[in-house]
């Protein structure tokens, strides 16, 4: 054989694979990350179920809570999206300027369902607000990607953060760390460290179901549950469910983005020219996880994850390091599967969230305000394909 | 030694190690501070599912920041702490308290 039909022999063996890795199809929401082992997959199925199962108060559901099942909010537009289900959180700034999440009054998250059995004992329909609280309304996150988020490393969030801007572009990013020191990353406040203390915290404060990691009830309103209206013994779910519920969130894949045509890709360049993305960091790059699939991968997530400034109109509660008006950057991908904007849901378009925008982002919402009507309809392209 | 000595010895050992309750660990957040009442809470908790755990400070409870004995009193709300206790009847009596450095 010639070298030259040797190679057109090789050549005519690789068009196949050359194909099959052309066609090969994004994922769709709710599917799992590519490159999962034969048993996360089968963790990751388990998980799912979890999520969708509807949890009963005789089999751990309550007294308090938000959802009976995880997929009741996070549903759209499958198990693990988002919702249109608004929570309600409640905070409190003292007076030396310290921050009170109102725990020994049931906060921060109240929960807005009682089982029949609580609300026969105290009459109640939900969890009763601590008087002078400050009020945040909660929208439903979707989840998808999130494994992603959580492998990216500590370092890589902070490289970003320029607490005393002095770089002087007005963007002044920090971080949140939770209550025992760790950075934060997870919510709107971004307190929650990892996606584990996330979902395990969750089971609790959306369903009122205890589990090994948090095996002790939320109160009512800080008093202690009454006799008889929580029968079922802590925890209401064991570790291998929390493993497979952990495993579910972790692996959803985040949501590819849509091709560019001409007038997107003028709406992503001008997205970076107003400077969105001094906030909307386009990509942030996984650590060295113990998942394979989840390791040095880029991430299209346009966050980084640290808190910012966004103006009194927008402020309502403090949480940990976090000031009434600080949010973490929303991550961006996946923006297209919402129906609602903004940490509470207010705004009903991706215009009128950018609208909304103040603080740190005020310039840049400003920059968006003097575009001609032409590229902001071409930037707006270009968030429809995240 | 006989036996019986050896067995008697070991039963007494058990039972010494079921009376001392486990020393137990947390990190959390310094939310209020009483010298009256000799007790510090503080907030911990998993994700968003807080707690405020109370604990007792013993005439011996070792305080301390950046290595130095420091009196509870310093002790201030939102400082990052480490906390060496010993749960008894329901009780966190606190062996240690370090505050910890602002990362």
């Amino acid at each position: 054989m010639t070298p030259r039909s040797r190679a057109l022999r090789l050549g005519a063996g690789l068009l196949p694979l050359a194909l099959v890795a052309a066609c090969v199809r994004p994922p769709n929401p709710g599917d799992p990350i590519r490159g999962l082992s034969r048993v996360q997959r089968e963790q990751f199925d388990r998980g799912r179920a979890v999520v969708e199962r509807e949890f009963e108060p005789d089999t751990g559901l309550g007294p308090l809570f938000n959802a009976p099942a995880c997929g009741e909010c996070h549903e759209d537009p499958v198990a693990g999206g988002g919702g249109d289900e608004v929570e309600r959180h409640v905070g409190l700034v003292n007076s030396d300027g310290t921050c009170d999440s109102l725990v020994e009054r049931g906060g921060p998250v109240m929960q807005q369902v009682a089982t029949p059995a609580l609300r026969e004992a105290l009459g109640i329909d939900s969890e009763p607000v601590p008087p002078g609280a400050a009020l945040a309304g909660r929208s439903t996150p979707d989840l998808l990607g999130f494994g992603l988020l959580d492998a990216v490393p500590d370092a890589a969030i902070l490289a970003h953060a320029d607490p005393d801007d002095r770089d002087h572009d007005g963007i002044s990013g920090r971080p949140n760390r939770f209550f025992d020191g760790r950075l934060g990353r997870f919510g709107r406040k971004a307190i929650v460290p990892s996606l584990r203390d996330f979902n395990d915290g969750a089971f609790v404060i959306e369903q009122g179901v205890t589990n090994p990691a948090v095996p002790v009830e939320e109160t009512i309103g800080g008093s202690p549950i009454p006799a008889g209206v929580d029968p079922v013994p802590e925890p209401e779910i064991d570790q291998r469910a929390i493993d497979d519920t952990d495993a579910f969130v972790r692996f959803l894949a985040a949501p590819a983005r849509r091709s560019l045509d001409r007038e997107g890709r003028r709406g992503r360049d001008l997205f970076a020219t107003i400077r969105c993305v001094g906030c909307h960091v386009p990509t942030l790059e996984t650590g060295e996880d113990s998942i394979e699939p989840l390791r040095k991968k880029k991430v299209a997530a346009y966050t980084d994850l640290l808190l910012h400034d966004m103006g009194l109109e927008l402020a309502d509660i403090c949480l940990g390091d976090a000031s009434p008006s600080e949010f973490r950057t929303e991550p961006l991908m996946g923006l297209r599967l919402n129906s609602r904007f903004l940490h509470d849901a207010r705004a009903a378009t991706v215009r009128e969230a950018i609208e909304l925008h103040g603080g740190e982002a005020a310039a840049s919402r400003d920059r968006f305000r003097s575009l001609s009507e032409k590229d902001r309809a071409a930037l707006l392209k270009f968030l429809d394909s995240l | 030694m006989t036996l019986e000595t050896v067995r008697l010895q070991l039963l007494l050992v058990g039972a010494f190690l079921t009376a001392v309750p486990a020393r137990d660990e947390l990190i959390a957040t310094v939310r209020k501070v009483d010298p009256q009442m000799r007790t510090c809470s503080v907030v911990t908790g998993v994700g968003h599912a807080l707690r405020v755990v109370s604990i007792v400070i013993e005439d011996d409870t070792r305080v301390t920041q950046r290595g130095t004995a420091i009196p509870a009193s310093e002790l201030k709300p939102g400082m990052v702490v480490r906390i060496a206790f010993r749960d008894e009847a329901g009780r966190k009596r606190c062996a240690s308290i370090e505050a910890q450095e602002k990362p």
